[in-house]
């Protein structure tokens, strides 16, 4: 699968250079004039990295990224500029960006920090999904709870183990089995540097809670 | 209450003694170090830490380096990096490194205490589930 690329600047010949360059090397390619563009472009498609220039006239590549952090999380952002300074640096780095590029740039130096952000941005997008499995498991532990309440039913240990073992089969490391072995590993430790990850402990954490909670009404 | 543990690494006595104070006012749990090199020493006995406070520029092995050697065995350790001297280079660098936060000296320090503390908290409460699933044996 193509990798999707957004290109932000204000500057017509650095986005042209750009998506020149990397619609060459098999991605694909939008671009956007403006920061306004950039959101409207990221609200009707999705990419796995977007390189947005720092200085433009609507609004800050940083803006930019605040926003972006809030709509779509998972996207890999790399800030250009050709006016670097220490304060937009470390600001970039607190709203979250990947990477933080001054311009004038290599091109295969560009390229080795787009593939880069394209990985990291795969992970925590698989990330992404194993969280919302987690929560899609609690909700069907929830389900079949709310179902013997209404039917007055005991949860008898012999039912609850069959509802265990369903869950357990279900849970989003061995279900992924693309997520196995040593990817597996990988993944939990991408998953581990990303804020991302807490929540997802806690909404397994949870999870587990509700089950242990199974069983002791069940006994 | 949680107390968490804070590395302080820093070749200027004054600052140790400056940070070792107020974090032990802030119930910290604290070690210090005066070069990389003693506190890569220090967390291959200690493994509890919850964050890490490097100074970059010091004798003998720098502070981002530290980062890196870090990352070897503490992947997920949040290191919270301070500098005199800030550069672009340093800051990228930095980022790269993927470290917690960049602070420029002089700092106030209500505003680091409050670094450390977000940094601390995530990574303690990361590392004790984490633990519980070792102990359940997920």
């Amino acid at each position: 699968m193509e990798s999707k690329l957004l290109v932000v600047d204000d500057e017509v010949f650095v986005r042209e250079l750009l998506a020149e360059y990397f619609t060459k090397l098999n991605y694909q390619v939008r671009t956007a004039g403006s920061a306004a563009e950039a959101l409207q472009q990221v609200g009707t498609e999705s990419f796995h990295a977007a390189l947005i220039d720092l200085r433009m006239p609507d609004a800050s590549g940083i803006d930019v990224l605040h926003a972006l952090r809030k709509t779509a999380d998972d996207l890999s952002i790399i800030i250009m500029t050709g006016y670097p300074t220490v304060d937009s640096a470390i600001e970039a780095m607190r709203a979250g960006a990947n990477d933080y590029v001054v311009k004038p740039f290599r091109l295969k130096e560009l390229d080795g920090i787009v593939t880069k952000a394209v990985a990291a941005q795969s992970h925590r997008a698989e990330i992404n999904q194993l969280r919302e499995r987690v929560v899609e498991l609690e909700t069907r532990v929830a389900g079949f709870r709310k179902k013997e309440n209404r039917e007055g039913v005991e949860v008898g240990p012999r039912r609850f183990t069959i509802i265990e073992k369903a869950v357990e089969g279900e849970s989003f490391q061995m279900e992924q089995p693309a997520l196995a072995g040593p990817q597996c590993h990988r993944i939990r430790e991408v998953a581990r540097q990303d804020p991302l990850y807490e929540e997802a402990v806690a909404s397994r954490r949870e999870f587990r809670g509700k089950a242990v909670s199974l069983v002791e009404e069940s006994s | 209450m949680d107390t968490y543990k804070v590395l302080i690494v820093d070749d200027e006595l004054l600052i140790r003694d400056l940070l070792y104070d107020y974090f032990l006012s802030k119930d910290y749990s604290i070690m210090t170090a005066n070069s990389a090199e003693e506190a890569m020493d220090i967390v291959e006995q200690h493994d509890d830490f919850d964050v890490v406070l490097t100074d970059i520029k010091m004798g003998g092995i720098d502070g981002l380096q530290l980062v890196e050697d870090l990352r070897q065995s503490h992947r997920n350790l949040p290191v919270i990096v301070m500098t005199a001297f800030p550069s672009v280079e340093t800051a990228v660098e930095a980022l790269r490194k993927r470290v917690y936060d960049y602070i420029v000296k002089p700092f106030n320090i209500n505003r680091l205490y409050s670094v450390v503390e977000a940094a601390a908290k995530a990574y303690h409460r990361d590392r004790k589930a984490h633990e519980q699933e070792v102990v359940n044996g997920e």
